[in-house]
This record gives C-alpha cells, sequence and structure tokens, in this order.
C-alpha cells in the first residue's frame, strides 16, 4: 500500500476513510478515475499503435468482396470534393477507380456515381477519359447520408428492376451500406476499396485505421438506434 | 522497424531528460512514481474532455440537422484539431486545479 501510494500520490488507505480526522478529500475518487481512464487510455495507445491488433480487428470485422455480374455497379460517395486538378480526392479515386475497372471487366452494363454534385462530376469525367460511354454512367447526386444514397438510387434504378448490383465502398464502411441498401430492396454484392493497407505497420497508419474503426462503430451504432438497420 | 525505431528514440530522450532533472535541476527521482500518477491523472482528464466534445458536438449536429434547413454532416467533428485542443483542455484544467482550491468562505467565481 505504501509503495502503491508512492506510485500514485497522496491516496490515504482505505482504513482511514473512517477517521473524520483524516478524511478523505472529495476530489481523490474522482481523480483515482482519471487516473484509471488515464492508464486504459494509455494501454489502448500503446497497443493500438505498436501492435498489430487494429490489423487483426479489421480484419475480423471486414467484409470479403464479391465480384459477380449484376445489374449495375454503384460507387458510394465519400464524402469529398474534388482536388485543383479536378480529380476526387484520395478515397473517392479509389472508390471510383474500382467501379470503373468492375465495368471495364464487363460484370454490368450500368457504372452509377453518387456523392456530391462535385465529387460525381470529377469521377464521371475520369470515368469517360478512361473509356466508359457516357450512355453507361448515371448520376445520383445530392445525397449526404448513407441511408440517402439507398434511397435515391432506388428511385434512379427502381424503374430498371435493377435489384442485383455491385456496391462499391470502403472497408469499414461496407457493412453498414450493405445493410441499408438490403433494407432499400437491393441485392448487393460488396466490392471494398480502399481497404486498410495491412502491410503498413507505421504506428500512425495503425492509430488512423484504429480511428475509421471506431468511427464507422459509432456510426452503426448511431443507424441501429436511429431504426436505419 | 519503424515502431521499434520510435520507442528507442522515446527511451533516449525520456533518458537524457531523466538525467537532466536529477544531476542538473536537482528533482528527486522518487518523485518520479507519484509524477507518473499525475501524467496519468491528466490523460484521464484528456479522455473525458475528448468524449465531452465529440458528445456534445454529436447533440449539437443531431440538432441542428432537426431544426436547421441545411444538411449538417456528423463528419464536421471528424478533426485531428478536436483531440489537440482536448490536449490543451485538459492539461490547462489540470493546472488550474494545481493551482489551490479558493479559500472557505470566498464567493469569488
Amino acid at each position: 500500500m505504501a509503495a502503491r501510494s508512492r506510485a500514485f500520490g497522496t491516496l490515504p488507505s482505505r482504513s482511514s476513510w473512517r477517521s473524520p480526522a483524516r478524511m478523505i478529500p472529495a476530489t481523490a475518487s474522482p481523480l483515482r478515475a482519471c487516473r484509471l481512464l488515464g492508464a486504459a487510455a494509455l494501454v489502448l495507445l500503446m497497443v493500438s499503435a505498436f501492435t498489430p491488433a487494429a490489423t487483426f480487428l479489421d480484419a475480423w470485422i471486414a467484409v470479403p468482396s464479391v465480384v459477380a455480374p449484376a445489374a449495375a455497379i454503384v460507387v458510394l460517395g465519400a464524402g469529398g470534393g474534388t482536388l485543383d486538378d479536378g480529380l476526387p480526392d484520395d478515397l473517392s479515386l479509389r472508390r471510383a477507380l474500382r467501379g470503373i475497372l468492375l465495368y471495364r471487366a464487363g460484370l454490368a452494363p450500368v457504372l452509377v456515381f453518387s456523392g456530391s454534385a462535385a465529387e460525381i462530376e470529377g469521377r464521371v469525367e475520369m470515368a469517360e477519359r478512361l473509356g466508359v460511354p457516357a450512355a453507361a454512367v448515371r448520376r445520383a447526386p445530392g445525397s449526404h447520408t448513407t441511408r440517402d444514397e439507398a434511397a435515391q438510387l432506388r428511385t434512379l434504378l427502381g424503374g430498371t428492376g435493377a435489384r442485383k448490383i455491385l456496391l462499391v465502398t470502403g472497408e469499414q464502411h461496407m457493412i453498414r451500406a450493405r445493410r441499408v441498401f438490403e433494407r432499400a430492396g437491393f441485392e448487393p454484392l460488396p466490392v471494398v476499396a480502399g481497404g486498410a493497407a495491412h502491410q503498413n505497420t507505421s504506428p500512425q497508419a495503425r492509430l488512423e485505421l484504429v480511428r475509421d474503426i471506431c468511427q464507422e462503430l459509432l456510426a452503426r451504432l448511431y443507424y441501429r438506434a436511429a431504426g436505419y438497420l | 522497424m519503424q515502431e521499434g525505431f520510435l520507442l528507442v528514440l522515446i527511451a533516449l530522450t525520456s533518458t537524457g531528460a531523466w538525467a537532466v532533472g536529477a544531476r542538473r535541476l536537482g528533482l528527486d527521482s522518487r518523485a518520479l512514481g507519484a509524477a507518473a500518477g499525475r501524467l496519468l491523472e491528466s490523460l484521464g482528464v484528456i479522455v473525458i474532455f475528448l468524449a465531452a466534445n465529440l458528445l456534445v458536438a454529436g447533440l449539437l449536429i443531431l440538432t441542428a440537422r432537426s431544426v436547421g434547413p441545411r444538411f449538417v454532416s456528423l463528419y464536421l467533428a471528424d478533426d485531428a484539431i478536436v483531440l489537440v485542443l482536448s490536449v490543451l483542455q485538459g492539461l490547462a484544467f489540470q493546472a488550474w486545479r494545481g493551482a489551490g482550491r479558493r479559500p472557505p468562505g470566498d464567493g469569488g467565481t
């Protein structure tokens, strides 16, 4: 106990709590909780940054891609716009490129880009430059959330009878997106774009992966609470 | 490789700081345990500020979505600066706490 007191400051022993003369300060208990919280945060930080735990977690929750012929290829927005050169930003670019490669492989007759208007125009321009005919490209602008995207694409593709779609989005986003699209009446085949770079073992890359996983878990929690999943 | 290098780097500068503190500044090495306790305490306070910032941001954004005419994205709060500012908030709070409590009967704010 004495050693522990030395290590963690001046917390009194449990037996001394009963003595009015040595009453524990009102702040001691919250401070102890803060120390425990701080210790937990430090352990979590070190494990996340310096061990492959994040990579294992990511591999465990990841959805494997299913590449097969479908009625349409749907590339979801990445919440980004275009860069100064007119091309979509990194995440958006990877998803768009994956969709274009699927089209060029002849897996569907239609390629749909969703997201903000600027993002879509950047993607469409890139697709056309890479040999996708303008007639095969559809635009689904104006949606802000995954749920919006599913509803909008239901309207856009509903008339064509397209149910089976190749759904292109990021690795962490895929589980939520697939469920939302299933609820909207689609039969989505997941195609992951921009997955985690598992060979990248830098602490920064691992911490970014942990942030992405936490962000998506929170989003999934919100969708579940709101009844969207 | 990179992890090992970074850990060695931090160990080297920490050892250097210990040497300077103990030999040049006359700091008591036995107080390192208490200092570690205060570090964990500060980390805990920072985590609380970070959680509070994210929670309040989420509530504000969802409220703005429900009452405002324009869509507000939850990703508005997704910025590394929130972490940096939470660190500053936590350190400032700890410094304030370390400055001492108000004397009893003093009603100053």
